[in-house]
């Protein structure tokens, strides 16, 4: 049985990173962006562009915690890496700890 | 150890003539236009266009001593803080006196040379040397070309950098001035002296044993940056580095006005501010506009927070930056 809280954040953190990507200028509809899409890979965004859309992620969330360890991992995660549901994960995780 | 009673007198910076935009860098990479942009964060960078690493060094030492109030027959001694150099043989501070009208003067003329940090290194040395009443007033200038060297084969490094100048008159604090170094720290790690480089210009790959320049150039003389491994031993390394730092000072980051960090790159700043937790307001960012000028990002990242104003008498700050070596490094005064 699925876990319905996990499920409905996933959603709802998935949801508010299609709309920060879309308002970053990613020419895609946000139903095209899954969780198996690869910011790198799929969206062509790297380097700086990247740091920015972390940035507006950051600041979606009240700058409650920062995307770097997410930005250092992926650098070695195999790909493909810097897909939203690696993102959803993080933040899922950072949310956890702060209301710990 | 206490503080030492060393004061900034004056400082300056230099720009070549001509500005590159990012979308002059898309129109000569080849790329659509706003890619430079969005991958890079440097809106402008500067190269040379008949400027010398001497000549712009100089233009910055006159502002600065024109804002120190001073001439440069004042002047006790040149340092010369380049990670590049201007030949290999003299030492760039000997072509910077020079370019300064001093060449019958006998002002020592020296470089301090630990790349991207040369001027922290430079700073530090010369505050001893100022404390212990062996100098009054030092010019510490830094002058890089970037341009000359790079790979444009590489856009995450060709895109970064920029060419420039900057300079700072140091000299003992007076009686009643309240400002004072209170420490600095480096650590070299050269486990990780492969990830940044340019191999030729020294005694390893001369050009004589080239049978073919241009492949030489292309193998040796071009700069090398392994971003993402900078990236990660930054990542992994700058938050302990900084906690020895502020220990060894005995101060905090809270009790820091201004952060003013290499300009390394607008991702790798973003890397630094978040790292360390320091708000923006106190995170000197200038490379969007001049984009990573070497050892001279430091102090032109200094020089622009006192003449914008967001650096005043009586505060505190630090220098920070990583450079090739792999360095650390961090200085802490009171302006």
């Amino acid at each position: 049985m699925p876990d319905t809280k996990t499920e409905n954040t996933t959603k709802e953190i998935l949801a508010l990173l299609q709309e920060v990507l879309v308002d970053a200028g990613i020419d895609l509809p946000p139903q095209e962006l899954g969780p198996e899409t690869s910011l790198t890979m799929d969206l062509g965004i790297d380097s700086f562009h990247l740091v920015e859309i972390a940035t507006r992620v950051e600041v979606a969330f009240d700058n409650r915690f920062t995307l770097v360890d997410w930005v250092v991992d992926q650098q070695d995660a195999p790909d493909p890496a810097f897909t939203l549901a690696s993102l959803v994960v993080f933040i899922q995780a950072q949310l956890a700890e702060l209301s710990a | 150890m206490p503080a030492l009673p060393v004061r900034i007198l004056g400082t300056g910076k230099a720009l070549p003539a001509k500005a590159v935009t990012a979308d002059d860098m898309d129109r000569r990479l080849g790329l659509a236009p706003g890619t430079v942009a969005k991958q890079s964060g440097v809106l402008t960078r500067y190269f040379v266009d008949g400027e010398t690493t001497s000549s712009m060094g100089a233009q910055a030492a006159r502002s600065a001593l024109e804002a120190a109030g001073l001439e440069a027959s004042d002047l006790d001694a040149i340092v010369g803080v380049c990670g590049g150099q201007e030949q290999a043989i003299p030492c760039t501070a000997s072509l910077v006196q020079k370019a300064l009208g001093l060449s019958t003067s006998g002002i020592p003329s020296f470089d301090v040379n630990s790349t991207c940090l040369s001027f922290v290194t430079g700073l530090d040395v010369v505050s001893h040397l100022i404390a212990s009443g062996r100098y009054e007033r030092v010019l510490l200038v830094a002058s890089e070309i970037a341009s000359v060297g790079l790979n444009w084969n590489d856009r995450e490094s060709a895109t970064i950098m920029g060419d420039g100048a900057a300079a700072a008159v140091i000299g003992r604090a007076k009686e009643g001035e309240t400002s004072r170094i209170f420490g600095a720290r480096m650590e070299t790690y050269s486990e990780g002296s492969e990830m940044t480089r340019l191999r030729a210009g020294g005694t390893r790959y001369h050009p004589r044993q080239a049978s073919d320049l241009k492949a030489y150039v292309d193998e040796y003389a071009l700069f090398e940056m392994d971003g993402k491994s900078v990236f990660k031993f930054t990542s992994q390394k700058l938050p302990g580095f900084v906690e020895r730092f502020f220990e060894q000072v005995g101060s905090s980051l809270s009790e820091v006005d201004m952060v003013l960090p290499h300009q390394a790159s607008p991702t790798a700043m973003w890397l630094v501010q978040r790292r360390l937790g320091v708000s923006p307001e106190k995170f000197m960012v200038i490379a969007p506009e001049f984009g990573n000028t070497i050892a001279a990002s430091i102090p032109m990242a200094l020089h622009e927070a006192i003449s914008r104003g967001k650096l005043k008498r009586g505060d505190r700050a630090m220098l920070l930056g990583t450079s090739a070596g792999f360095s650390m490094g961090a200085l802490l005064f009171e302006y």
